[in-house]
């Protein structure tokens, strides 16, 4: 069985306490997404993931977990981990949007280090700034996982498109210091 | 400065829509603009922390949008637009 473009699933890895695991985990109830697939129709980065968000849902609703989840041919973490999924989850129709991505993030940081990594790479730029600045996480990120080549197309296609802001977000106040204080 | 028949609203577009997405914030800005809506952006918003604050710690995705919106009480009423930055 394949999902996506994804490595191939074999159902002989069925494993019902890998779903109640992240069912644990994500706190939240993977079986009443309806495969609908509207999260993966309007993603802007589907062409880069290897199974994409409905995909991953429905792996986990079937409990099947693939020797390395979710990863690209490249060695690097997912695209799909990485996409906005705020965008996702605004347009499952059953209203749980929020709770299904957040399910889906503490699901991919549980599986990929990778994933923990960019994720602090993300609140490291936060701390800094107030605000992300994607080129310099992206940087650190590639110098962190020492993976710097795989993906340079579609960064070299990113700046070429003006959407990697290369100025820093300047900020007035420090306020969003005492958030991490906290 | 706005129109004459248009409202001044207060918002933050989000780091996204400030860097990567800037033709959809200025859709956006135009939309509203024909509508008689003249949103002004906040001089000094956190980040919302998106999917990064939701796998890292519990709590943490409305404490950063929470942020933006306490210091935006403070600087004045929701119609208003707050223009300036205040320490918090």
């Amino acid at each position: 069985m394949t999902i996506g473009s994804g490595p191939t699933i074999h159902l002989k890895d069925f494993d019902l306490k890998f779903s109640k695991e992240i069912r644990r985990l994500a706190g939240t109830d993977f079986y009443t997404c309806l495969q609908c697939r509207s999260c993966s129709g309007g993603c802007p980065f589907s062409e880069y993931m290897d199974y994409m968000p409905n995909g991953v849902m429905r792996l986990v609703q079937l409990g099947l977990k693939p020797k390395r989840w979710p990863a690209t041919p490249s060695g690097s973490a997912s695209a799909a981990t990485r996409a906005p999924f705020n965008a996702h989850g605004d347009r499952y129709p059953r209203g749980d949007g929020c709770a299904a991505r957040a399910g889906h993030c503490r699901t991919c940081r549980h599986l990929e280090p990778d994933i923990l990594n960019f994720h602090r790479e993300v609140l490291g730029s936060i701390e800094r700034y107030g605000r992300t600045h994607k080129l310099e996480i992206m940087l650190r990120y590639k110098l962190k996982t020492r993976d710097l080549i795989s993906d340079w197309t579609v960064g070299m296609k990113m700046l070429a498109k003006r959407k990697l802001d290369l100025t820093l977000p300047g900020r007035a106040d420090r306020r969003h210091e005492k958030i991490f204080q906290e | 400065m706005s129109d004459t028949n248009s409202a001044d609203f207060s918002y933050f577009p989000g780091c996204s829509l400030a860097t990567t997405a800037k033709e959809s914030n200025q859709s956006l800005i135009e939309c509203c603009r024909k509508m008689g809506i003249n949103l002004v952006e906040l001089a000094d918003w956190n980040c919302c922390g998106s999917s990064s604050a939701i796998a890292s710690i519990t709590g943490w995705p409305l404490t950063w949008p929470a942020a933006t919106c306490r210091w935006r009480r403070r600087a004045g009423p929701w119609w208003q637009p707050a223009r300036a930055a205040r320490s918090d």
